[in-house]
């Protein structure tokens, strides 16, 4: 393998960590990638296992002389000792259907490398990005089906491609969406929307936005790449991201004050004006069904606890104990939000997954949300309630900190938030900052 | 409306990748080298990069800049003005035709077939537009060209 290659580095961190050592080692793709990292892996005496690959045209075929299994067919029945090496754009949907399988993310499951093939003009990368963008077309094609919107008269609809499921990034979306449709004379019911995976067209239910269709990751990325081949404006358009497989314009995060808000509002919609505090977004719940739905909700003395985010690190479990044992000598309910068993319920405290459409209702009923800085904060920042946003100091996002370029109250989401920066480990004292808050509002 | 088809845009990206890989091999690009493409696209970026590609240079530690100037009417202007420069790295002046840029931008919206190219415009190369945030929290247009199209984000 050439020094260059960049595969090389990642394996020899595995190698030199001991992490290949008396392991099955199994790679998930039938492709260039594998077929290197085979090579590479056994020139340093190890001897891989297989390949699992879900394309069932490449079943049982050899591959540097591994064989090609259905991820089922070989995976199905645990294997203790498999590792799984994957070096592909789409490590986390091959992620999460290991993770079905029964197999560990931490421990059996590795991204050697996020691989896109750039930076290769070989007729091969050529032709496989080539490939996808037919497969875009099939999906473009199938959108305008399904919606019945084409005909002789009538221009093809606009197209709204969310290539990233962010909450956030959905929600700024949303906010933003209507304006943009106003500005370019587009009647926003004849469009369609694609979003990637169910949760992030429910953050469109919010803002009433019904025609979305959901995609995966890999559907959404190839549909970018068909309408990037066609030209954007005569697709009728507008890819809803500062930078999806695209670096220039995201080099400006959190530069000259770009927050989150003013990147989507100014180089992703091109709009001038600035949605000041959140127009969306009705409260979808009335308070007889919160009270119904969930019993142990006492108006005004409860409490949401949100400890978990994609983007932020987690702040320790004993700081959430600690608030939940003093919130509930204090007379509060505490709910935890938890997604499953991804995210452990607070101990004391009661589960709940508060729906997007009802999570206003039930924060403003409640009167109090504490969370780190993760998307369920921009959807509950119109929430009149006491709002306590956590943000771990220090941590850059690109040119700032986490910090300026996402606090709710800077992007000018609300003004009422209280957002505090905790640095590593000082979870005494942001226990403190935290519940003075709490006292002086009480 | 003109009509093309996929297929027809693919073509065009194919013709873009051969004449990549034939100016590489031509012009020898490697590391120490950096072609930039200049369409007329990004008509009002060209002058403001010009005037910041030293910098650039110095940062990537260049030997030699390709510029692939678009054969058209401000082709001479261009020219002029990137001769005028006192660059201490070797210019390297192509005339290229309307095809071969489209070609080249064909390629580019498939995929990021290189780190050696940089595309001074933003219409039909980048989804979101930095040109957009001209302006904003005041971002000029020497900021955009800097840290957007150069990276010169120091």
């Amino acid at each position: 393998m050439d020094e260059s290659n960049p595969l090389k580095q990642p394996l020899d961190r595995l190698i030199g960590d001991g992490c290949l050592k008396d392991r099955e080692i199994v790679f998930f793709g039938a492709n260039k990638s594998t077929k290197e990292m085979c090579n590479y892996i056994k020139s340093k005496g190890y001897e891989p296992y297989a390949i699992v690959d879900n394309d069932s045209r490449k079943q049982h075929q050899k591959v540097a002389g591994l064989t090609t299994y259905l991820p089922d067919e070989l995976l199905g029945s645990y294997h203790e000792k498999a590792i799984i090496l994957i070096a592909s754009e789409y490590f986390n949907e091959m992620a999460e259907q290991l993770v079905k399988l029964g197999y560990d993310r931490e421990k059996q499951i590795v991204q050697v490398l996020r691989l896109n093939r750039f930076y290769d003009t070989s007729k091969e990368a050529f032709e496989e990005y080539a490939d996808k963008a037919r497969e875009g077309e099939k999906i473009y094609k199938n959108l305008l089906a399904q919606e019945n919107t084409r005909n002789e008269n009538k221009d093809i609809p606009s197209l709204f491609i969310c290539p990233y499921p962010g909450t956030g990034d959905i929600y700024l979306i949303g906010l933003y969406l209507e304006t943009y449709c106003l500005e370019h004379g587009i009647n926003i019911k004849d469009s369609i929307i694609t979003v990637v995976g169910k949760a992030a067209s429910r953050v469109f239910d919010m803002f009433s936005i019904k025609n979305v269709k959901v995609l995966s990751q890999k559907e959404s990325d190839s549909l970018v790449l068909y309408v990037r081949m066609m030209g954007l404006k005569k697709m009728r358009t507008l890819i809803c991201n500062d930078g999806h497989f695209q670096y220039m314009t995201k080099r400006f995060r959190g530069r000259f004050g770009i927050d989150f808000h003013k990147m989507f509002q100014n180089a992703v919609f091109g709009i001038k004006k600035r949605n000041d505090f959140t127009k969306s977004t009705g409260v979808n719940i009335s308070k007889e069904e919160l009270k119904e739905k969930y019993p142990s909700l006492s108006e005004g003395h409860s409490v949401l606890l949100s400890p978990y985010a994609n983007t932020v690190t987690d702040v320790d479990v004993s700081f959430w104990e600690h608030i939940a044992e003093k919130m509930k000598k204090k007379g509060y309910s505490v709910f935890t939000n938890s997604a499953g068993e991804t995210e452990p319920v607070i101990k004391g405290t009661e589960k709940v997954f508060v729906p997007f459409s009802e999570v206003i209702g039930f924060v403003e009923m409640a009167g109090c949300f504490i969370g780190v800085r993760s998307g369920l904060c921009d959807i509950i920042s119109s929430a009149s309630a006491k709002k306590i946003i956590l943000y771990p100091e220090g941590k850059l996002f690109r040119a700032c900190s986490t910090y300026d370029y996402f606090s709710l109250n800077k992007m000018a989401l609300c003004n009422d938030a209280s957002e505090i920066e905790y640095g590593d480990g000082q979870y005494q004292i942001l226990e403190d900052k935290v519940m003075e808050i709490i006292d002086m509002s009480d | 409306m003109e009509q093309t088809t996929l297929e027809e845009r693919l073509a065009h990206a194919e013709k873009g990748r051969q004449f990549w890989n034939g100016l590489t091999k031509e012009c020898a690009v490697d590391s120490s080298k950096i072609v930039i493409l200049m369409p007329r696209e990004g008509k009002e970026y060209h002058r403001e990069l010009i005037e910041n590609l030293a910098d650039f240079a110095e940062k990537s530690k260049l030997t030699e800049v390709v510029f692939l100037l678009e054969e058209n009417e401000d082709f001479d202007r261009i020219k002029d003005y990137i001769q005028k420069q006192n660059f201490i790295f070797k210019v390297n002046l192509l005339k290229i035709t309307r095809e071969n840029v489209l070609n080249l931008l064909a390629l580019h919206q498939l995929y990021h077939f290189t780190n050696r190219l940089i595309i001074d415009a933003f219409e039909n190369v980048e989804d979101a537009d930095a040109g957009r945030l001209i302006g904003c929290n005041g971002i000029t247009k020497r900021d955009v060209i800097r840290i957007a199209i150069l990276g010169l984000t120091e």
